[in-house]
This record gives structure tokens, C-alpha cells and sequence, in this order.
């Protein structure tokens, strides 16, 4: 470092020498010494990923808490042990609201079991990342690649996102029959033909019940239990049901969507126009993580290219990282209209209100 | 009787080294035992999750008067008395047919029923919901044959209780075989030459001989589907049809948690199969007494005669639908990308079993899973017969406790042991959470009435005369247990590992809870597919783990000759 300083000063001394303008002397200066600090950094950060890298190869096992789905995450799994072999995988998936509820319990409790966690984040899993010390605060070196917005803090960074769509059966619906609306949900035609996923397993349907509000669509509980909605485990429970005929129409976060799909499911489907509710999913380093590096390492691969490619094909939803090749027959995020984030829309009190109001409804307390 | 009872009055109880193993045996159980119900009793007086600050409070023991738990527990007692009603009499009649008839295939049918018996219920749920749902193959083919929509409907209570009948009716024929065959035939014999028709003897003679067992078989039977978590789960949600395991469920596996209230259901639940339990105990050792008179005669089979048919599709009709069917829908869906009712519009693929192949999870989750059934129901032999060696044979003080204190996590239905489980062992300073120690620890606990019961049984038998000869030959008591009870006791100390190793094999109530990413195992893993209805690798995982089981079996009986006698 300090050899490339001196070197920089006697470039300095030599431009003065010379009758160069003043204010090409100062560029050339600024970009030399910046392309110097840069190198620089770059060089540190590099040497500081290697020591990253070398002590995750001696904890030599990550373990990820994740609710993406379980056929795909074998793949990832395995992508990430070929791009750094040695290093053993161990996984648990829960849905997103069981994950942060064990993850909690173990924090709480002194039992820090998981390296890496990739999930949808609730009100209560955002203030133990903010307030509570639930997460590492690093920087990833892949995080230069995304927009800012993804960085919670240098603590959590979005890497894909989940949107509610309205889908039906192309099988036992015609078209000019098939729902084009939330409202459509509720319509009699559709008694005891509607799933979803209940509220206080999901925290997607957590935002898309304060969207249902935001739109004027309130008392929700009550209008689809009058419907005689049926409730399925998950997104992909909701899927499987329509698509076997149990339900014709259903309404879930878009995980199972794409794989479906690229499947040939006949299955239709529709973001309404009068908006949808996103979820970003988040992965997060346990500040408490047993195998930190290893965690970290994990991390950052999926922020990486290939981790994104991955991700996105086993998690059937668009990664967040630009430049990436999105998905075959989902539409991008940009191009649905009136978006909200989820947790936006959606505090704690809000989310516990919801889900109580629905547990009464539907007689579960 | 008398003649046990007397000698263990006569017989003192010295010190000696069964004194050390007594006061360490006690000590474990009752630890095993008395820490998760510990847990729960204390989680259910306060009104904050464990490990957060909070207050004592009763709310939660008065919120079970609220409406909505009392339709639950009305539910649940509804579910549970309308399959042990059908349960009891197919199986009995099972029974009956296979071992009182001239029944062509009785050696047949008692091995499809064993299998049966060992099919998880979560995954015949599975199975039934492809066959009976709204879009499954019942409706799709009515709708197909006759274009008109059906309205079969499997999650509803009739569904439930459809489905828990069919897994619970091998437990009642397995129950009711033994005192079936060890009827003593002459009292038939003499209804039948007096003149009886075949129903007056069956109503005044053979039901009323079979009366202890019929009433320990129901209670048994009762406890098992009150406690059931994983049909309900899979049926009762879509329908929503709650049951008290269902709802303990979803209060504390999905957030906002309500472990409190959670906890004082589970007790409650816990507390109605106890007295089940209980009540069985005393009809079990009343029945006892009875059957200890033996046999007069050889049995001679009823004759069929125009009934052969109708007792041959009846017990094919279960065979069908309760182990053939399922099993070729499990095939078929794990077979395909996509469901579709029309097997000739499917479209097919290996990638499940392939990614199965390629998966560490699932060799971990199988790896784990032979760990803990086979490690785990060695440690669960062991302990029960040390356990029933003291409560049946020995006696010492205390004997009794350490009865009830084995019996205890019984009655507790699995996911409210798993609760109590995660909250005591997440908490307490122990190296236990995160291990295959606990899950190992939380299947022994459950299920160690099955070995203390299988080598009870034997133990009463022993006449005590036996030990004495060796101990007045100067054996020491350790000696006369090493070579004189546990020698003779080996078939029913095998028979009790074989049912606590196909116990824990499929067990998944108590595991949901305190499962990680570490200790899976392979019911878990089934599990969690179905959770995000990833039919196909559910499926698949649940061909191969039946294929596994059935290949564990096998050798089991083959090695075990003891274990044939279940």
C-alpha cells in the first residue's frame, strides 16, 4: 500500500513537472489514486473472503433452515457442494412462519442449530434481526452486484421474490368462467370450490389479507367461510388441490407456480389488476451460527450468478439479482400493477390481529 | 394367581445388585416421564412462550371452556367413538372368521393384516385423499361414467373416520386373535348341540366368553384415535374438521403461538386417555384371571357354508382398501409430474425416486432412522424388561409408581409428549436438544409400555419356584436372572423389541416438534413433502420406506423367532 501511495506521488511530481492544465493533472490523479484504493480494497476484501473460505472448509458443514421447496433444494444443495466440495449440507424446511418460530425458540433457548436461514420474513423475525441480535451484520462480497434495496441493514438481503396470484383449474373452468379478481373468490358461483392457505401459516397471506383491506375488501374471514373455502397445507398444497379438482379455484404465493408450469399443470392464472402483495425471501447469517464462515460462504453463493440461476429454478420464483434470465411463464414483478410489500402493509399487531380474527371465524381457539 | 401372589409375599426383597439398578431404572422413568408432563403442566400456567418473561395465570386452564374447545372436544370424542365403534366390530369379526371359520386363507390374511397394521397412518391418509377427495379417482371416475358431479367428500368426519377405522382394525384383530384362539370351545360346542342357531350361540356364548377382551380391545382402541394426530391433520384441515391433536398443532407449530392454551389441551386430552388407560388395566387383569383356565378341547371351525363368499369379500374388501389400494395409488403418484385421475393421460417420470437416490437428506433421514428404531428399541427392551421385572416379579417399594410412571407418557398423545419434549430439553441445561439421543429418549418414553407389557406377560407366566431352585443352589439373583428368567422370557423380550423397532420406525406425532436439520428421520422426511404437497417425492419416499420396512421385517422375523408370535 504504501509503495503504490509513494508511486502515485511521484506520478504527481512528474505531471507538475510538466505544463499539463491543472484540471487534467487533478483527473488524472483522482483516477489513478482510485483505481489504486480500489485495487487495494478489492485485494483485502479477496484475502479476507480466502480466510472466509479456508475456515469454512474446516467447520466443513453448513446447516440452512429454509422453506423453499423441497423437491429443488437437493439441487441447490448440491450445486453449492460442487462450487466448494468438503463442505457437507444439512438442511430442515419448514414453512415460513414454523421456521422463524423454531428459529426463535432456539435463539431464545441457547440452541443455535442453523448457519444460514432463507426464508420469508415476519414482523417478529424482522425486529430479532434489527433489535434482537438474530443475525450477523457483514457484508457479502456478491452484494455489490444487487440494487441497494435489497440490504436490510447489511444484515438481511432479499434474493427472491414471491407474489399472491389467483389460479384455477383450465381442466373444469372455462375461461370466460375463470376469476380475473380477489372479489371473484367470494362469488357463490365458486362454493366450496375455493383453497387457500390459511393465514396463520403463511405470512404471504398475512399481506394479502391487509391488501384485501387496502382495496376495500375487508371482512374476508367471514365472506369466505360463507363460501365455504377450504384450507390446504402451503402454496403447493393449494396447487395440488386445484389441480386434482378438490378446489377449482384457489388464490397462494406464486412458489409452485412456475414449476407447475414448466410442468404442463393445467393450470390458469392471474396477478389482479387491482394489485397483489409481494414477499421478498431473505437469506440471513445467525449472528450465533455454529458454523459462521460456512454460513456466510453459503450466503453468498446464493447471491452469486449461479446461486441466483439455481435458486430461481428450483424456487420457481425471480431472483433478485439484475441481469439474471427470469422466468419462463411467470410475469417479472415490474410489470404487475399496484404492489405492496407485504411488510409494509402489515405490522405485528396487524398480522396477530388477522390471524386471530380468521382463527375465530374458523373455530380454531 | 394365588399361588404368585402368595409367593411374593413370602419371597423378601434383600439388598443386592438389583437394589443400584432398581433406584437408577426408577430414576430414569421417572425422569423420562415426569420432566415433559412437568413441562407442560408449567407451560400451561403461564402466558408467554417458555424462555420469554411473563406471569402465572390460569387463562389458559379457563380458556378451554370457550366455545371453540369445546366443539373441538366434542369433535374429537365424536371421531374417536365412531371409529373405535366400527373398528372394534370389523375387527372382531375379522377375528372371528379368520380364527372361529373354516376360512380358507387364515394364514394369509393374519400376514396382510400384520402389514397393514404397520402402514403409518399418515401416509394411508395420503393415499385416501387421492382415492375419496372432491377431484380424486372415486368422483373423477363417477364423473366420467355417469357426467354428473359425485360428492364424495373424504375430509369431512366420515372421511376420518373412514380412513382411522381402516388403520385402526388391525390393532383390534391383533388384540382380539389371542383370546379368540384361546377360547375354550366346549362351551360352543355344548350351545351348538343343544341346538343353537350360529347367531345365538355367537350373542349368548361367544361374545359374552370374549367380553374382558372385547372391553380391553375397545379401550385401547379409544385411546389410540383420540390421540391419532396424523390423519385428522391431513384430512380435517381441508375440511375443517378440528380434533384437540389438530389443534394443539396448529397452536404451536404456527405463529401467533398459543403454547399455554396448547399445553392445557394436551393435558386434558392426556387426562381422558389415562382414564381409558386405567380402566383397561383393571379390565385387562380381571381377564386375565378368567383366561387362566385353559382349553378343553381342539376348536372346531364353524362352517361357512353359504356365508364363504360374503367372509371372503369382506376380508378382501379390507385387505383392498386398507393396504392394496392405497399402496398401488402411492405407486402411481409418485410415478407421475402431475396429478391426473386418468392414468392413460398421465405423464410419467423416475425423477422422484432419482432425486431420493441422489438426496443426503434422505440417506441422513434413513440412516437415522434405522439408528433409532433399531438402537432405540434395544435401549426400550431393556429398560421395560428391567421395569417389569421389578413390578411383576420382585415387587419392591415403590413397584407400583414405577407401574403408573412407565404408563403415564402412554396416555399422553404424541404431539403434546413432543411439545413437552422440546420445551423441557430446548430449556433445561442438558446436552440433549438437536440429538438422536432425544428422539431416541422421546420414543422410548412413549412407547416403553410395549416392551414392559410383552415381557410382563411373560414374567407372570414364570412361576417364581424356578428362581428359587437356582437361588437354593447358590446362585446369586443375578445368576438366576441371567440364566434362568431371561433365557426362558427371550421369545416375548424379542416380540417386544420387534413392536417397539415398527413403533419407532413409523412414529412421526411425537417427532414433528423436535425434529432438526441433524436428527430427521424418514417419517419427518415424508412428512414434510406432503406438507408442501410434494406428492411425488411423499410418495416416493413412502414406497421406499414400506419397501424398507417390509425388507426390516423380514429379517426381523426370520432372526427373532419370538417375534412371530405378535
Amino acid at each position: 500500500m504504501t509503495a503504490l501511495i509513494g508511486r502515485a506521488q511521484r506520478l504527481w511530481a512528474n505531471f507538475r513537472n510538466r505544463d499539463l492544465p491543472h484540471r487534467t493533472m487533478t483527473y488524472i490523479f483522482a483516477s489513478v489514486a482510485a483505481t489504486v484504493l480500489a485495487t487495494s480494497a478489492f485485494a483485502q476484501a479477496s484475502a479476507d473472503w480466502k480466510t472466509v473460505e479456508d475456515a469454512a472448509k474446516k467447520e466443513g458443514t453448513v446447516s440452512l433452515y429454509h422453506n423453499l421447496r423441497p423437491s429443488g433444494i437437493e439441487k441447490l444443495l448440491s450445486e453449492f457442494r460442487k462450487t466448494y466440495p468438503g463442505i457437507k449440507t444439512e438442511q430442515m424446511r419448514l414453512g415460513s412462519a414454523p421456521l422463524i418460530e423454531r428459529f426463535a425458540t432456539e435463539f431464545t433457548a441457547g440452541r443455535n442449530l442453523a448457519d444460514v436461514v432463507i426464508t420469508f420474513p415476519d414482523e417478529t423475525m424482522l425486529k430479532g434481526v434489527d433489535t434482537g441480535g438474530w443475525a450477523l451484520e457483514w457484508t457479502p462480497p456478491e452484494l455489490a452486484a444487487f440494487k441497494p434495496e435489497i440490504n436490510r441493514g447489511n444484515k438481511m438481503f432479499a434474493v427472491h421474490t414471491s407474489r399472491n396470484v389467483i389460479i384455477w383449474n383450465k381442466q373444469r373452468v372455462k375461461p370466460a368462467d375463470a376469476p380475473k379478481e380477489w372479489a371473484d373468490l367470494w362469488d357463490p358461483k365458486w362454493k366450496g370450490k375455493v383453497a387457500m392457505d390459511p393465514p396463520w401459516r403463511s405470512i404471504a397471506v398475512q399481506g394479502l389479507i391487509a391488501l384485501w383491506t387496502q382495496i376495500g375488501l375487508n371482512d374476508s374471514a367471514q365472506k369466505l367461510k360463507a363460501n365455504d373455502v377450504r384450507f390446504f397445507e402451503g402454496s403447493a398444497g393449494v396447487f395440488q388441490a386445484v389441480l386434482r379438482g378438490d378446489a377449482l379455484v384457489g388464490t397462494l404465493a406464486d412458489l409452485p407456480l412456475e414449476p407447475g408450469l414448466v410442468d404442463g399443470a393445467p393450470i390458469g392464472f392471474v396477478y389482479p389488476k387491482s394489485g397483489t402483495a409481494i414477499n421478498d425471501g431473505y437469506v440471513m447469517v445467525p449472528a450465533k451460527a455454529p458454523h459462521l464462515n460456512a454460513g456466510k460462504l453459503f450466503a453468498n453463493w446464493v447471491m452469486s450468478a449461479p446461486g441466483q440461476a439455481v435458486l430461481q429454478e428450483i424456487g420457481g420464483l425471480p431472483g433478485t439479482r439484475p441481469g439474471i434470465t427470469p422466468p419462463k411463464f411467470v410475469p417479472a414483478t415490474s410489470s404487475l400493477s399496484n404492489v405492496v410489500d407485504s411488510l409494509v402493509i402489515s405490522s405485528t399487531a396487524q398480522q396477530a390481529q388477522s390471524i386471530n380474527t380468521w382463527r375465530e371465524v374458523f373455530g380454531i381457539r | 394367581m394365588n399361588r404368585l401372589t402368595q409367593n411374593s409375599a413370602t419371597t423378601q426383597y434383600r439388598f443386592n445388585f438389583l437394589t443400584p439398578l432398581y433406584v437408577l431404572v426408577f430414576a430414569a422413568v421417572a425422569l423420562m416421564a415426569l420432566v415433559p408432563v412437568a413441562a407442560l403442566v408449567l407451560g400451561s400456567l403461564r402466558d408467554s412462550p417458555p424462555g420469554q418473561p411473563g406471569n402465572w395465570t390460569l387463562d389458559n386452564w379457563a380458556n378451554l371452556a370457550s366455545p371453540g374447545v369445546i366443539d373441538t372436544l366434542i369433535t374429537t370424542i365424536q371421531v374417536a367413538c365412531l371409529t373405535t365403534f366400527f373398528a372394534m366390530i370389523l375387527g372382531t369379526v375379522l377375528a372371528l372368521i379368520i380364527h372361529r371359520t373354516d376360512f380358507r386363507w387364515p394364514n394369509t390374511m393374519t400376514g396382510l393384516l400384520g402389514l397393514s397394521f404397520y402402514f403409518p397412518s399418515f401416509i394411508l391418509g395420503m393415499a385416501w385423499i387421492v382415492i375419496g377427495s372432491p377431484g380424486g379417482l372415486i368422483n373423477d371416475l363417477i364423473r366420467e361414467l355417469f357426467d354428473t358431479e359425485a360428492n364424495l367428500d373424504i375430509y369431512s368426519v366420515g372421511g376420518i373416520v373412514l380412513v382411522m377405522v381402516l388403520h385402526q382394525v388391525p390393532f383390534v384383530y391383533l388384540t382380539m386373535r389371542g383370546p379368540v384362539l384361546g377360547m375354550d370351545p366346549s362351551y360352543e360346542e355344548a350351545a351348538r348341540t343343544s341346538g343353537a342357531s350360529a347367531f345365538t350361540m355367537l350373542r349368548r356364548v361367544t361374545l359374552p366368553m370374549l367380553s374382558y377382551a372385547l372391553a380391553s380391545s375397545t379401550l385401547l382402541c379409544l385411546v389410540m384415535s383420540l390421540e391419532q394426530f396424523g390423519i385428522p391433520v391431513l384430512l380435517g384441515i381441508p375440511g375443517r374438521v378440528t380434533v384437540l391433536a389438530t389443534q394443539i398443532y396448529l397452536l404451536c407449530r404456527f405463529p401467533p403461538t398459543a403454547y399455554g392454551l396448547a399445553a392445557a389441551i394436551g393435558l386434558t386430552l392426556a387426562a381422558l386417555t389415562a382414564i381409558a388407560i386405567l380402566l383397561q388395566r383393571r379390565l385387562a387383569r380381571g381377564g386375565q384371571a378368567v383366561a387362566t383356565t385353559g382349553k378343553a378341547g381342539r376348536i372346531t371351525p364353524i362352517r361357512l357354508g353359504a356365508w364363504r363368499w360374503p367372509a371372503n369379500i369382506f376380508c378382501g374388501g379390507y385387505i383392498l382398501m386398507g393396504l392394496i389400494f392405497p399402496t398401488i395409488i402411492l405407486l402411481y403418484t409418485s410415478l407421475i409430474k402431475f396429478f391426473t385421475g386418468n392414468p392413460l393421460n398421465a405423464s410419467y417420470t423416475f425423477r422422484n425416486y432419482l432425486s431420493i437416490w441422489e438426496s443426503e437428506g434422505t440417506q441422513l433421514a434413513t440412516l437415522n432412522t434405522l439408528l433409532v428404531s433399531g438402537g432405540g428399541a434395544l435401549v426400550g427392551v431393556m429398560l421395560g424388561a428391567a421395569c417389569s421385572y421389578f413390578t411383576v416379579r420382585l415387587k419392591p417399594t415403590g413397584h407400583r409408581i414405577l407401574d403408573m410412571l412407565v404408563m403415564l407418557p402412554f396416555g399422553v398423545p404424541g404431539v403434546v409428549l413432543g411439545l413437552g419434549l422440546l420445551w423441557a430439553y430446548a430449556y433445561l441445561p442438558l446436552p440433549l436438544y438437536g440429538t438422536m439421543t432425544l428422539i431416541v429418549l422421546a420414543y422410548v418414553t412413549r412407547f416403553l409400555p410395549y416392551a414392559t407389557e410383552t415381557a410382563g406377560a411373560r414374567f407372570v407366566q414364570l412361576d417364581r419356584s424356578l428362581e428359587e431352585a437356582a437361588w437354593t443352589a447358590g446362585a446369586s439373583r443375578q445368576t438366576g436372572v441371567w440364566r434362568i428368567v431371561l433365557p426362558l422370557s427371550l421369545p416375548s423380550l424379542q416380540s417386544g423389541y420387534f413392536l417397539l423397532f415398527m413403533a419407532f420406525f413409523r412414529e412421526i406425532s411425537a417427532t414433528i416438534l423436535i425434529f432438526t436439520a441433524s436428527t430427521s428421520v424418514l417419517s419427518v422426511s415424508i412428512w414434510s413433502y406432503f406438507e408442501q404437497a410434494d406428492w411425488g417425492m411423499a410418495s416416493a419416499l413412502s414406497i421406499l420406506a414400506m419397501v424398507l420396512m417390509l425388507g426390516i421385517m423380514s429379517a426381523l422375523l426370520w432372526a427373532m423367532p419370538g417375534a412371530r408370535k405378535r
